[in-house]
């Protein structure tokens, strides 16, 4: 019973897994691609003036200078996110409020399954499915690193010491010539790794909070609809504790403070040895918390969401189809 | 002594104020095919919903072959396959793939059966089911449930969507069900489908069981319909007083009497009562129904409707 009914979650979320599967690969890779194609040298007196919107960056800007800070900047894409929420919502929102709507639920809970049991099945295909989408992502950055290179103008030079004086001068020895350089010998793809984590974490609190909202509702619509909108609040939240520093208590409402993937390449780059750490010292995430720490924040909510949702689930009455 | 497949003992769901089910209290024997009659909202399906697990119960309890459908859910599912009344199926699935996923995931599911059933229903098993008809997938539902061989089948409104033809081939269908001691609940609002497949039947009204008939036992009795030149020819208090008098009605010149026993009990009776137009017949479930559920408002409101007990 168990191996059918994992069959058929898998059967209805293939095709939509694929087509989210696809895209987040292809558009990692693009979005190495496009990194590539830039010096990104020449954007700093464009970033010079963005400085006073820098509060609402993740990272200082001028990680965006970096290959890997660029890269990073990848996980704040909209498509990227767009890719991961579409998944997290579809699916979660469909356990319960999706297949009552459908009406297909009275016949699937005449079985000798348990509620429980079902929903677990269904939140089994939906995390695994979760985790392969952030595999995706980091697959696609990974063949976007191994396959594009970079373009480094580089200028022969000798530094002159002054005798008796610390100071030393460059001095320019021949013409500057424009190297091709493999992306992978500047950036390490392993890098990401923990960021892609925290992704998955992102989307792991989206996923079972939308089970949570099914596992109350009857209408698939309703559903979507609380869960778009909560995640709309979390998000002006997230801005609203950004913007001022009298408003800065509401990062502690929302769920956005965790998710920190570029802090968290940053981190790494600033703080050797941080790649899996709970806490850090650095600072740069937030309540000290390193890597794994914000990650796991985010696991536990989402842990949190997904016991709760078992609770109403197994104890509500179920409508009979509309 | 007969075992009872299922038993409710003052079953009650309460929605807020409303009573869907009220103190139900049911035995349906084993091996049997019990009919539960009523109108809409008279708590057939919230019965049968109880039973499997779907609803909580406020109070009372219920058991199913022993277990309770309450604490016990899934080894009461698993002895029980279940039709719901509108019974929908996965739409992008053909309905091929669909006896096989439900013949598979039920704990007596027999793919073999249901595609037999569903070779009797001339079902076209390889069109995908958002391009059945609500009557083909009614069809397959049944196939589904039919091929189970769960002792216990519990089906809601089965023929409703289908055809004169089909209607009949799946009253015999359920019919040829009953084997090995399986029993069956049938829940319906038509009247040929139970006194056409069923032993037994209850009939609910607001949420309680108001009568349970053995419908062998009630092929025993007759309606009479007559008139009378004076309605004061027939007195209620001597109409009580007759044994073999189950139940009556008088509207004016209008009589209805149910009468009880073999003929040769009331038949002289009958040629002395002064009743004219004299029209026997059997009487079915429709008559017991009707007893508790009266066609309309206006003949409730202009009958005098009693039964001597």
């Amino acid at each position: 019973m168990i191996r059918l009914l994992l069959k058929k979650y898998i059967n209805e979320s293939m095709l939509l897994w694929l087509a989210c599967a696809v895209m987040l690969v292809l558009f990692c890779w693009v979005r190495v691609w496009i990194v590539c194609q830039f010096e990104l040298q020449r954007f700093e007196s464009f970033l010079e003036q963005l400085k006073p919107f820098e509060k609402f960056s993740p990272v200082p800007l001028a990680q965006l200078l970096t290959y890997a800070g660029s890269l990073a900047m990848t996980f704040d894409e909209p498509v990227l996110i767009l890719c991961i929420l579409v998944w997290s919502i579809a699916r979660g929102s469909d356990v319960v409020s999706g297949e009552i709507n459908r009406g297909t639920l009275e016949l699937l809970l005449s079985l000798p399954i348990s509620r429980v049991r079902l929903m677990a099945l269904h939140g089994m295909v939906c995390v695994v499915g979760l985790a392969g989408l952030c595999a995706c992502v980091w697959l696609g950055l990974y063949l976007g690193i191994q396959t594009n290179s970079v373009k480094e103008t580089v200028t022969p030079k000798i530094e002159l010491s002054i005798p008796y004086l610390p100071v030393k001068i460059p001095v320019q020895t021949g013409q500057s010539k424009t190297t091709t350089v493999p992306l992978r010998e500047r950036v390490d793809p392993n890098l990401f790794l923990p960021a892609v984590v925290n992704l998955f974490g992102f989307g792991f609190v989206v996923l079972s909070f939308s089970v949570f909202c099914s596992s109350l509702d009857r209408f698939r619509w309703r559903t979507i609809g609380i869960v778009v909108s909560t995640y709309v609040i979390q998000l002006l939240l997230f801005l609203l504790s950004k913007s001022a520093e009298a408003t800065s208590f509401c990062a502690g409402l929302t769920f956005f403070s965790c998710y920190q993937p570029d802090a968290i390449v940053q981190l790494q780059r600033v703080e050797s040895g941080s790649t899996w750490a709970l806490t850090s010292a650095a600072n740069v995430l937030p309540l000290g918390l390193g890597p794994l720490g914000v990650t796991c924040v985010l696991l536990t909510l989402g842990s949190a969401f997904y016991l709760i949702a078992f609770c109403v689930f197994s104890r509500r009455d179920l409508p009979a189809p509309l | 002594m007969t075992a009872i497949a299922i038993e409710a003992q003052k079953l009650s769901k309460i929605y807020r104020s409303v009573g869907a089910l009220v103190e139900c209290d049911l035995a349906i024997p084993a091996g049997k095919i019990f009919g539960l009659l009523g109108p809409n909202g008279a708590g057939k399906t919230t019965l049968l919903r109880t039973l499997l697990g779907f609803l909580k119960p406020t109070s009372g309890k219920a058991t199913l072959r022993g277990f309770d459908c309450v604490t016990q859910s899934v080894k009461v599912r698993q002895q029980v396959s279940y039709l719901p009344g509108e019974a929908r199926l996965y739409r992008a699935m053909r309905g091929q793939a669909v006896l096989e996923l439900f013949s598979g995931l039920q704990h007596h599911g027999s793919l073999k059966q249901s595609l037999s059933i569903a070779e009797r229903l001339e079902l076209d098993l390889s069109r995908r089911v958002m391009f059945m008809s609500t009557g083909m997938r009614q069809k397959l539902a049944i196939a589904i449930v039919l091929g189970s061989r769960a002792p216990v089948v519990i089906l809601d409104e089965p023929t409703a969507n289908l055809d004169p033809t089909v209607r009949s081939e799946v009253v015999a269908l359920i019919r040829e069900s009953r084997c090995d001691e399986r029993t069956i609940v049938l829940s319906s609002h038509i009247f040929s489908d139970i006194e056409g497949s069923c032993d037994e039947v209850a009939i609910l009204k607001q949420g309680r069981v108001v009568c349970t008939a053995d419908l062998h036992e009630l092929k025993q009795l007759h309606i009479v319909r007559a008139t009378t030149k004076h309605s004061s020819n027939l007195h209620a208090q001597d109409l009580k007083s007759l044994n073999f008098v189950e139940h009556f009605r008088i509207s004016g010149q209008q009589v209805e009497l149910q009468l009880s026993g073999s003929p040769n009990d009331w038949l002289k009776w009958l040629s002395t009562a002064g009743l004219h137009n004299i029209a026997i017949d059997h009487s079915g479930v429709q008559a017991l129904y009707e007893r508790f559920h009266p066609p309309t408002a206006a003949q409730q409101s202009s009958f005098i409707s009693q039964s001597p007990a």
